[in-house]
């Protein structure tokens, strides 16, 4: 069972780093709009698209 | 109109000629007017037709962008720039990547865009933009409807945009208040994390507590404790992190001498938290940590569920605040109209009778009363004197007014832009008092039912063991949600739903006041019948010594500049007829008429080209007689009574209006009769008139009197109300307003006098009567779920509290119960979004 309290301490560890990626998610304005994305990508992709050289994904990273 | 024939871009019906049409993903779409269509046709020459395929809702018509174009010209003015636009120097680092394509400074801003609605018009959007020359980058958001914009100033320009913005139906509009969006948008991030730590916290707990749930006995000393402190571990960041909006709240009231609803939950937490501390101390039979990381999030849910609800209310009421900016007309330095914020200090404007002040001003000349209910609340007329100070946004309510402007325009509609932000923010309505009051009185009481149970172990010498779960089971299983924060969100719903269906609420009371309805009558000309649908007949008289392309040539000139209703039914119906003449009979070189006048409540006069005077109005305005009362009350134009046109005092011809009743009326009043509402329509038009409509709208229920002078309507109303019932008005205010002012509940339709749109409780913001339905039905699904609210609150706490006082549910029972009561009454109010 000595196992035991080093499990616990390493499933502690892994909560810290998800709560840290949650936290850099949010910041980066990920949560900000939840539904233009999804439709964004859908859009882009179909017939008479010219692919722009300012296409969205591209740019300054997330608003 | 032809039978469900909708317009393809906005919804709108199509009118039955079908005139428009615009071929889009390879069909012949229906449209219903010459905007649609033209942006239609620009969407698809954009190449952006898929906008169409994957849309989630309708697009604005854009007649309705056209009361906000002009806001695009304050993009340009520098007092606005100044403050809302940010330099980004050349080749900026972020994320580690340097920017292509950015050689010179860029210009960044974010703008507020009318018409984003759903994640279609956003991708429309940034594409556009994006092909547009000097743009590099544009990121539409379509849950704020706003638009982050990166441009080169030297290849283009704010104007050019918002332009290019305009021709796809939409309308970029000056953000007022940059720094309140900014701490709107912390405050959900900050929100959403709260609810997702307590959320994470709560499963990690849980699961370090299940080994003690299902094998307490069994475990072993050391890894019962190893099992403890990791939930200490956890529970800790989580209840300072997640519960400190809840603590926050608790200390402040309590600091102020007040108990409010977070004081218990605080309490609760906090007992909680530190007798599982305790318990872990003294290696006790018990902790609690898991409960408190459930009752964190559980109740954060429900908070978050409130506060969706209320920021979506108050972005809606934002976005109806931003009216079109009152046109300024100018006498000194250059006479003219222009917007508010090109006035400079020491303009002198003119304001005519009933139109808002663009601007503050000092009065000149002549004492007048303006209505500052908008600004102040203050429902009377304030009476001004010369030298005195108006302010910007009141109504003049006297005759035409004269004004020195005060301060720079620019500045006054930018305050104005803010202010309407934070007050729609700030917005604290009735109930929320009311709330507030229920919320104390039961804190008091839980706080009275804990000290009891201390009283009680103390007594009879409990161990802590047994006091300190029920304690914290009291503190915890009460939910006064259902009461103090349902209760607002229910209402905050409602409104939110009836903005989206174009119904404006002046209050939350409004609909308290709708459901207690019993009567509703109607005003009819405008209302009930819609003067735009009116068709004329005319009728040369006399000598005939005019043609018919003449007269109507006269008509048209005199009625080009009106707002009238009669006048623009006339000036439509010759513009028609123009439009559709056959060759020879269009308009022939009739000399322009000159000095144009309207005489309020006369008609129009102007004068030909040999001088000759030519008015359009009642046979005695026109032929100069005396006018009689009843002519004066014909010609104020609510009644289509015939009109005459004549030259010096000799009759040409004479005009026959006939009104139709509104496309949407029949279905409407049928609607309101199944809710058991009484109808009347009060009207000052010929009975016969009258009678007639009741019969098109083939409605027996209909009660319906005409020839009433507006005294005899508020008579007529007052008898009503005497009847003891709660008795609505719906009208258009141009002049029924003293009897809009005395119903119960008063609704005024689109297009209705600013005096009324002003002070009724509802404004519809689209056309027609459907709006009048919707929100009487809204009423009354606000009071069937506040009914269920109340109800359910009642009956949990009865059943709850007895149960956790007498220590039959232990805490972690009592934060279920109590989280998931409040989740049930927010789910159940947010029902009123749909």
């Amino acid at each position: 069972m000595e196992v035991f309290p080093i499990l616990v301490g390493i499933s502690l560890v892994v909560v810290g780093l998800v709560v840290w990626i949650y936290f850099r998610m949010s910041s980066s304005g990920q949560f900000d709009d939840l539904d233009s994305p999804a439709q964004r990508i859908l859009l882009d992709d179909d017939k008479g698209h010219i692919a722009s050289k300012h296409s969205p994904a591209d740019d300054s990273g997330k608003p | 109109m032809s039978l469900g024939q909708r317009c393809y871009h906005c919804n709108e019906p199509v009118p039955a000629q079908g005139l428009w049409s615009a071929r889009v993903l390879g069909e012949d779409r229906a449209m219903c007017c010459a905007g649609c269509q033209a942006v239609a046709q620009a969407i698809v020459a954009s190449g952006g037709e898929n906008y169409y395929a994957q849309r989630t809702s309708n697009a604005l018509d854009p007649k309705q962008l056209d009361r906000l174009s002009a806001w695009a010209d304050l993009l340009e003015d520098p007092a606005w720039t100044g403050r809302h636009i940010q330099t980004v120097p050349c080749r900026i680092k972020k994320s580690g990547q340097a920017l292509a394509n950015e050689e010179t400074d860029q210009n960044e801003t974010t703008l507020a865009i009318e018409g984003l609605r759903c994640g279609a018009c956003a991708w429309l959007i940034e594409r556009v933009l994006l092909q547009a020359p000097g743009v590099s980058l544009a990121r539409a958001n379509a849950s704020t409807a706003r638009l982050r914009l990166r441009w080169n100033p030297n290849t283009t320009g704010l104007n050019a945009l918002s332009q290019t913005l305009l021709k796809l139906g939409y309308a970029a509009v000056p953000l007022g208040a940059g720094q309140l969006e900014e701490q709107r948008k912390r405050q959900e991030k900050l929100e959403n994390r709260r609810l997702f730590i307590a959320g994470l916290g709560w499963a990690q707990v849980m699961m370090l507590a299940l080994p003690e749930y299902l094998h307490g006995s069994q475990i072993d000393a050391d890894a019962l404790l190893t099992l403890r402190l990791a939930s200490l571990a956890l529970c800790l960041p989580v209840l300072l992190y997640s519960g400190s909006g809840f603590f926050q709240s608790a200390f402040t009231a309590l600091r102020q001498g007040r108990l409010n609803m977070d004081v218990p939950i605080s309490l609760g937490l906090l007992l909680a938290f530190l007798g599982s501390l305790y318990g872990l101390w003294a290696q006790a039979s018990a902790v609690y940590f898991e409960s408190v990381t459930m009752f964190l999030f559980l109740v954060l849910g429900a908070r978050r569920i409130e506060s969706v609800i209320r920021r979506r209310t108050m972005r809606r009421r934002e976005e109806l605040s931003l009216e079109p900016p009152v046109l300024a007309h100018r006498l000194e330095p250059e006479p003219g109209d222009c917007p508010p914020w090109r006035l400079q200090d020491d303009d002198l404007i003119r304001v005519p009778s009933g139109a808002r002040l663009p601007a503050d001003l000092e009065l000149l000349r002549a004492a007048t009363e303006l209505d500052i209910s908008s600004l102040t609340g203050e429902p009377h007329p304030v009476g001004k004197e010369p030298g005195d100070f108006c302010p910007e946004g009141a109504i003049n309510l006297g005759p035409e007014l004269h004004g020195r402007v005060k301060g720079s325009g620019a500045q006054g509609s930018l305050a104005r832009l803010s202010q309407l932000a934070e007050a729609a923010a700030a917005e604290r309505p009735q109930w929320s008092h009311w709330a507030d009051r229920v919320a104390t009185k039961f804190t008091l009481g839980i706080l009275t039912i804990a000290i009891a149970s201390i009283t009680w172990a103390i007594v009879f010498q409990e161990p802590l063991d047994q006091w300190l779960p029920r304690l914290i089971a009291i503190l915890v299983v009460s939910c006064p949600c259902a009461l103090s924060v349902a209760g607002p969100a229910a209402y905050a719903a409602s409104l939110a739903q009836l903005l989206e269906k174009g119904i404006a609420v002046s209050s939350p009371d409004s609909l308290a006041k709708g459901w207690a309805l019993k009567t509703l009558a109607f005003d009819k000309t405008g209302t009930l019948t819609e003067p735009e649908s009116s068709s004329v007949v005319m009728q040369p008289m006399g000598n005939k010594a005019y043609t018919e392309a003449e007269i109507w040539e006269f008509v048209e000139q005199l009625t080009e500049n009106s707002h009238h209703p009669l006048a623009m039914a006339l000036f439509r119906a010759s513009a028609s007829r123009f439009a559709s003449a056959e060759p020879g009979s269009g308009r022939s070189a009739l000399p322009a008429v000159q000095a144009i006048e309207q005489k309020p409540g006369l008609g129009m006069q102007g004068q030909t080209h040999n001088g000759k005077r030519v008015r359009l109005g009642s046979a005695s305005f026109v032929q100069a007689l005396p006018a009689t009362p009843s002519d004066a009350n014909r010609l104020e134009g609510a009644e289509m009574a015939s009109l005459y046109l004549g030259i010096e005092d000799e009759l040409i011809a004479g005009f026959w209006l006939n009104d139709r009743p509104r496309p949407d009326a029949k279905a409407t009043l049928l609607e309101l009769q199944k809710l058991g509402l009484d109808l009347w329509v009060l009207s000052g038009d010929r009975s016969d008139r009258v009678r007639a409509l009741a019969k098109t709208l083939e409605l027996p229920c209909l009660q319906a009197i005409g020839e009433l002078q507006p005294e005899e309507k508020l008579q007529k109303l007052r008898q009503l109300q005497t009847s003891g019932h709660n008795v609505g008005m719906v009208g258009d205010g141009i002049n029924d307003a003293p009897v809009l002012a005395q119903a119960d509940l008063s609704i005024a339709v689109s297009a209705s006098a600013p005096l009324a749109k002003q002070r009724a409780d509802v404004y519809l913001l689209r056309p027609g009567l459907r709006g009048v339905a919707e929100f009487m039905n809204m009423a009354q699904r606000t009071r069937t779920i506040l009914k269920q609210n109340v109800a359910w609150a009642i009956g949990y706490n009865l059943t709850a509290i007895p149960l956790a006082a007498l220590g039959i549910i232990g805490p972690a029972w009592a934060a279920v119960g109590m989280a998931s009561s409040s989740l049930l009454v927010m789910a159940n109010a947010a029902r009123l979004l749909r």
